[in-house]
């Protein structure tokens, strides 16, 4: 393992999960997925290749240290429940010290729940985001 | 459980708000609750406010979800301030890790699980309280005919069993070591879980 090399959590094994894992690869940074859902952990496991997928709740600490959450240099939120992902970010940084930390927002409402008061480093509202860059298009005709 | 919570509260006379995502959860309020009641997420900022956050004296989560009950207590404490903030948390082990993180957190599944062992495994023994995450417990029980005539510092043990108090025909006292015990007497007696097997055989009748 070169110096450069990451240990990446991903909680949530969606579609913006699975990218992400795939990403983290593609760089040649080691990722772990925690996915609750057996059937879509399986799935992940085989469509991911190179990943290593943890099943079971990522907001229960037993589970993110099975995923390596204690030599974890990053862990990434992304399921599609915000307090899940404010739970994972406040364990992760308060409870493991993990150095840092990124959230997907889903309700743009709860954006301010994603601060330091959580533990969040980078909060990040793919809702919000979108409407911004569409608002763009519209206005540049 | 929060109806629970509230209406109590509420007969206790203090001022009562009640958030819930569903309105019908009101209804379990009854027609004399005299509280006010709000629609909303518990961790939605215009919903805690319209609810009185800004002046409450204290903050209860006891949604069925766990995390919304650490989102919402951390927010009320640290965001709002308020002076007094209690979440339930359904398992043990994570209600010890928010605890750490200054959250008073009680676990409703150690509480049954405790009630249920005392009430199968402990015959003669009747818990009274837990304190902590139930490394102390105070306990009551009668003196067997065994224990007729022993003195309190033999049932004691340093740092971990110590005999608070003993009933004897209605009237209740703080024992000295050397005070000798009467059959059927009642004792309270506070306990730490490392002890816990050893009194409980003790005191078996």
């Amino acid at each position: 393992m070169n110096a450069e090399q990451l240990r990446v959590i991903v909680v949530g094994g969606g579609k913006i999960g699975a990218a992400l894992a795939a990403l983290v690869l593609e760089r040649g940074h080691e990722v772990t997925i925690v996915e609750a859902d057996h059937s879509r952990a399986e799935v992940l496991a085989e469509s991911v290749e190179g990943v290593r997928v943890v099943t079971g709740d990522g907001c229960e600490p037993v589970v993110l240290e099975l995923a390596g959450i204690e030599r974890a240099d990053s862990v990434a939120a992304v399921t599609g429940d915000d307090e899940d992902n404010l739970v994972v970010c406040l364990l992760a940084r308060r409870h493991y010290r993990v150095q840092t930390t990124s959230a997907r927002v889903n309700d743009p409402r709860n954006e301010w729940l994603f601060t330091e008061r959580f533990g969040v480093d980078h909060a990040l509202s793919g809702t919000r985001r979108l409407a911004r860059l569409v608002m763009r298009e519209i206005e540049s005709g | 459980m929060g109806v629970l919570v509230a209406s109590r509260l509420a007969l206790d006379a203090h001022e009562v708000a009640v958030i819930d995502q569903d309105p019908d959860a009101f209804r379990l309020l009854g027609a004399g609750f005299g509280g006010t009641t709000h629609v909303g997420k518990v961790f939605d900022r215009a919903t805690l406010v319209a609810a009185g956050i800004e002046r409450a004296d204290a903050f209860v989560a006891v949604t069925s979800g766990d995390n919304s009950n650490i989102v919402s207590s951390i927010v009320a404490k640290d965001e709002f301030g308020v002076p007094k903030v209690i979440a339930r948390i359904y398992d043990p082990r994570r209600a010890e890790i928010y605890r750490r993180l200054g959250i008073s957190a009680v676990s409703s599944v150690m509480w049954a699980a405790n009630e249920i062992r005392a009430l199968l495994g402990h015959p003669g023994l009747a818990e009274e309280k837990t304190f902590g995450d139930a490394e102390v417990r105070l306990v009551s029980a009668v003196v067997p005919p065994r224990l007729a005539g022993r003195t309190v510092r033999e049932l004691e043990r340093p740092g971990e069993v110590v005999v608070a108090a003993v009933v004897r025909s209605g009237a209740a006292w703080v024992p000295t070591g050397g005070e000798e015990l009467m059959l059927d007497d009642e004792i309270h007696v506070a306990v730490a879980s490392s002890a816990f097997a050893h009194f409980e055989e003790v005191v078996a009748p």
